[in-house]
C-alpha cells in the first residue's frame, strides 16, 4: 500500500486513462462474427418454396423501414462465420448461384464479394459496428427481390458457427 | 431618518468620544430633534444592557508585552519563509515536466484512438462493379443501423446485367 500511495496521482490517472483506452474496441483486433442471410422480398404471403420460412420479426420491422416496397421477407439460407481480423472467409455458399467472400478489414470494417453464377458482381468494403446491417439487392424478377444481408453478431450473445455447409438451396 | 454618519455621531456622543465642540452639536441637535433623542435613548438603554453581560478580560501581562510577542511571532515567520530550501532545476523538472509530458502522451495516444475509431465509424463505404453495365443506389439510414445496396441493369446483353442471377430464390 505505501507503494501505491508514493505513485503519483497523475500517474495513476494516466494508468486508468490508458488502461480504458487499450481495452476499446478501435483498439483491438477483434474476430468478427457475421450472420449472412439470403432473403428473398415479395408480396406473396406465401413462399412457393416450402423450405423458405418468414424473416425473424425484429429484421422484417427493420427492413419494411427501408425503401423496399415488399411486405414478406423470406429467409432462403443463413451462414454464420467468425473472420478474424485481417483474415478473410472465402466460398460462402447463400445458394447454388449466391457465393460471398467476406474480410475483416479491421476497425469494425468489413469488405464483401458478391459472386453470382461463379462471376464476380461487385466488391463491397463497408463500416459494420455491432448491430449494423449491410444489405446488397437486386431485382430477382416477377416483382420479387433477392436481398444479401450481412449481419454483425456479438460472439459472447451467440454460440459459435458450425462448419461452413453448402446451401441446398 | 437619521442618516448612518448621525447615527455613528451620536454613538459616540454617547461613549464620550467627542470634542467638546462637535458634543455641543449633537447636544443642540438633541434639544432640537425628537427622533435623536429617542435614539440616543434606544442607546444608551441597549449599552446599560450589554454592560451587566461584558466580562472584563484582563491579559496575564501588560499590554506592551502582548503586543511585543505578537510582533516576534511575526518576525519569525516572514524569517522562516525567507530561508525556504533552494529547489534543484531537476527536482522542478522532475515535478513540472513528468506530468507535462504524460499528460501530452496520454492526448496523442487518445487522439489517434479516436481518430482511428471515427474513421472506422463515419467512414462511407465503397463499391466496386464488375461490369459499367451495372449501377447501384445506396442508402443509409444512421438512426436505424443500416446501409442498402441496391444493385440494377444498365442494359439488358450483359452476362451481369441480369442480377436475378445472384440468389435463385425462386422454388426450383
Amino acid at each position: 500500500m505505501k507503494i501505491f500511495r508514493a505513485v503519483p496521482v497523475w500517474a495513476k490517472v494516466a494508468f486508468c486513462v490508458g488502461a480504458m483506452a487499450l481495452m476499446s474496441p478501435a483498439a483491438r483486433a477483434e474476430t468478427m462474427r457475421l450472420d449472412a442471410l439470403l432473403v428473398w422480398g415479395t408480396d406473396d404471403p406465401q413462399s412457393p418454396n416450402p423450405k423458405h420460412r418468414p424473416v425473424e420479426a425484429e429484421l422484417a420491422r427493420r427492413l419494411k423501414k427501408l425503401p423496399y416496397r415488399w411486405k414478406y421477407y423470406f429467409l432462403v439460407s443463413k451462414q454464420t462465420v467468425d473472420v478474424a481480423d485481417g483474415e478473410s472467409k472465402s466460398k460462402i455458399s447463400m445458394s447454388k448461384r449466391c457465393v460471398l467472400d467476406i474480410k475483416n478489414l479491421g476497425t469494425n470494417r468489413v469488405e464483401v464479394r458478391l459472386h453470382g453464377d461463379g462471376n464476380p458482381v461487385s466488391v463491397h468494403r463497408e463500416s459494420l459496428p455491432m448491430h449494423q446491417l449491410f444489405i446488397v439487392s437486386g431485382d430477382a424478377g416477377n416483382e420479387t427481390g433477392w436481398l444479401v444481408i450481412i449481419h454483425r453478431i456479438d460472439p459472447r450473445a451467440e454460440p459459435p458457427p458450425p462448419p461452413l455447409v453448402r446451401s441446398t438451396n | 431618518m437619521i442618516n448612518l454618519d448621525s447615527q455613528l455621531k451620536l454613538q459616540a456622543y454617547l461613549d464620550g468620544e467627542l470634542a467638546v465642540e462637535e458634543a455641543a452639536e449633537v447636544s443642540g441637535w438633541l434639544d432640537r430633534d425628537p427622533e435623536a433623542r429617542a435614539l440616543l435613548n434606544e442607546l444608551r438603554n441597549t449599552k446599560a444592557a450589554l454592560v451587566g453581560y461584558e466580562s472584563a478580560f484582563r491579559l496575564p501581562e501588560s499590554r506592551e508585552f502582548f503586543w511585543s510577542k505578537i510582533e516576534r511571532e511575526i518576525e519569525k515567520q516572514e524569517a522562516a519563509r525567507e530561508e525556504a530550501p533552494h529547489v534543484p532545476w531537476y527536482v522542478w523538472l522532475q515535478r513540472h515536466f513528468f506530468p507535462l509530458s504524460g499528460v501530452a502522451l496520454l492526448s496523442c495516444f487518445l487522439g489517434v484512438l479516436f481518430i482511428e475509431s471515427g474513421r472506422s465509424a463515419g467512414q462511407f463505404g465503397e463499391m466496386e462493379m464488375a461490369s459499367d453495365d451495372m449501377g447501384s443506389y445506396t442508402f443509409r439510414d444512421q438512426n436505424d443501423k443500416v446501409t442498402m445496396v441496391w444493385l440494377y441493369n444498365h442494359g439488358d446483353e450483359s452476362q451481369f446485367t441480369d442480377p436475378s442471377s445472384v440468389a435463385s430464390v425462386e422454388p426450383e
